[in-house]
């Protein structure tokens, strides 16, 4: 069986990714193979560029049915992230629906550029076990222009003029707005309570 | 304020390092995973390493030593020397470079480079933009090492790579640079206030912690330091108490 899955969504570049999984003894597997991403342990969701790329990109895949249906433990990372949610601003386009929220564009604000380019402070707001061992105040890699609000579903935050998602939870899905595999040590944390966490 | 500790890279080997790595052992620098894990215990968050080899040939016979580093380590690597082309530019992304630090090619053919960062992001690539300060007082960029004046000032150059989406620049005044005269803090500052959505990466004249301090003052997102780190002028506890601290 396949102990992560890298669902391939074209576009990104996941050299970070996978070596940061290498440092954790871990070989995932990219794929856009429906039958290997439902036979995986666990799957990632990573993305990189614009919300409706990545979209037709799934859909002409097939795996938008495919992602809603997983039951493993799954990750959304940045633009992953934004498409487990309902819907992006950018370019209104429809999302995968499985976390409620929209992803809106950043504040424009003096000293406060977009897109979001960074370490930025980030806070658990919400007991999850994929925040074992992060403390509020330790820092991550964010490179967005749109964020998921706070919400419910919210876990931690960060701010960048205005507050925002890092991370969302909801059932066997969890999903980061920074990149963990660019986020040093809290990052690596991140990653290997995600391995750890059982649904 | 993010301290960017930089290496050099010749012949494969690893040949600017803190002070003691090399009174301890020579075969410790041609050890690319002992490097990574060295920095990645100094608790930074990016490396800058300068492929000399490659800015010498326009090869990158360093490639593998380079992917090492940065899959051992973890760290953002940003990389610098002799990256002329977009396939030089793919390579060093797949060999888990993050970001490609481009000097006179992004003086002398700005097309090309914005072209980059059009489709690899702003994230993955560095301007390192060497300037001399006129007799106006303005900042001309110079290429080529430090020998020729392009005679375009750096205000002109920001301008088109801001509006091309640029993220990351690293600035040097060449006149400032391994002097040990300190940094060019008024250029620095001037910068910022210009252009409030740059990563401005400060480089050259950082001394010692006073300099990181003043630079931390003026608001720099990162600076920097290789001699001062090499010469044990910085030291790794006082890295690690500017980690992220902005």
């Amino acid at each position: 069986m396949t102990q992560v899955a890298i669902i391939d969504s074209g576009g990104a570049n996941i050299t970070s990714l996978l070596s940061a999984f290498e440092r954790l003894g871990v070989a995932p597997e990219l794929t856009a193979d429906a039958h290997q991403i439902r036979g995986a342990a666990r799957v990632l969701l990573p993305g990189v560029g614009a919300a409706r790329d990545a979209m037709s990109r799934l859909n002409k895949a097939n795996l938008v049915d495919v992602i809603r249906d997983l039951t493993q433990p799954v990750l959304g990372i940045c633009l992953g992230m934004q498409l487990l949610c309902e819907r992006s601003e950018e370019d209104d386009v429809e999302c995968l629906g499985i976390i409620p929220g929209m992803a809106r564009k950043l504040p424009v604000a003096d000293s406060f550029p977009v897109p979001n380019m960074g370490w930025c402070a980030t806070r658990p707001t919400a007991p999850h076990p994929i925040l074992d061992g992060i403390e509020s105040g330790d820092h991550f890699y964010f490179v967005h222009s749109y964020a998921i609000p706070e919400s419910e579903h919210t876990i931690a935050t960060a701010s960048h003029a205005e507050p925002f998602s890092a991370m969302l939870a909801k059932e066997n899905f969890v999903a980061a707005q920074f990149h963990p595999e660019r986020s040093s040590k809290a990052g690596a944390r991140i990653l290997s309570n995600f391995l750890e966490w059982t649904v | 304020m993010r301290i960017i500790p930089a290496i050099d890279l010749k012949d494969g080997k690893c040949v600017r390092l803190f002070k003691g790595d090399f009174e301890q052992t020579t075969e410790y620098s041609s050890d690319p995973a002992a490097i990574g894990r060295r920095f990645s215990a100094l608790d930074v968050d990016d490396l800058h390493i300068v492929d000399l080899d490659g800015a010498r040939s326009g090869t990158q016979q360093n490639a593998a030593i380079v992917a090492e580093i940065a899959r051992e380590s973890g760290l953002q690597v940003q990389l610098g020397g002799g990256i002329r082309t977009r396939e030089d530019v793919v390579r060093w992304l797949e060999n888990g470079v993050t970001r490609c630090v481009v000097g006179s090619v992004a003086i002398n053919e700005p097309g090309r480079v914005k072209e980059w960062i059009a489709e690899f992001g702003g994230d993955a690539v560095v301007l390192a933009l060497d300037v001399k300060i006129d007799e106006a007082g303005t900042p001309r960029l110079t290429t080529h090492g430090w020998t020729e004046d392009s005679g375009l000032s750096l205000w002109d150059c920001l301008d088109t790579y801001s509006d091309a989406g640029a993220i990351h620049v690293l600035c040097t005044d060449v006149a400032r640079d391994g002097a040990m005269s300190g940094p060019n803090f008024a250029l620095y500052a001037e910068v910022l206030q210009r252009y409030h959505a740059l990563q401005l990466q400060a480089s050259g004249g950082v001394r010692n912690l006073d300099d990181l301090e003043m630079l931390r003052e003026l608001g720099l997102p990162a600076a920097i330091t290789g001699r001062a780190l090499l010469d044990g002028e910085i030291t790794e506890a006082e890295v690690t108490s500017f980690r992220r601290d902005a």
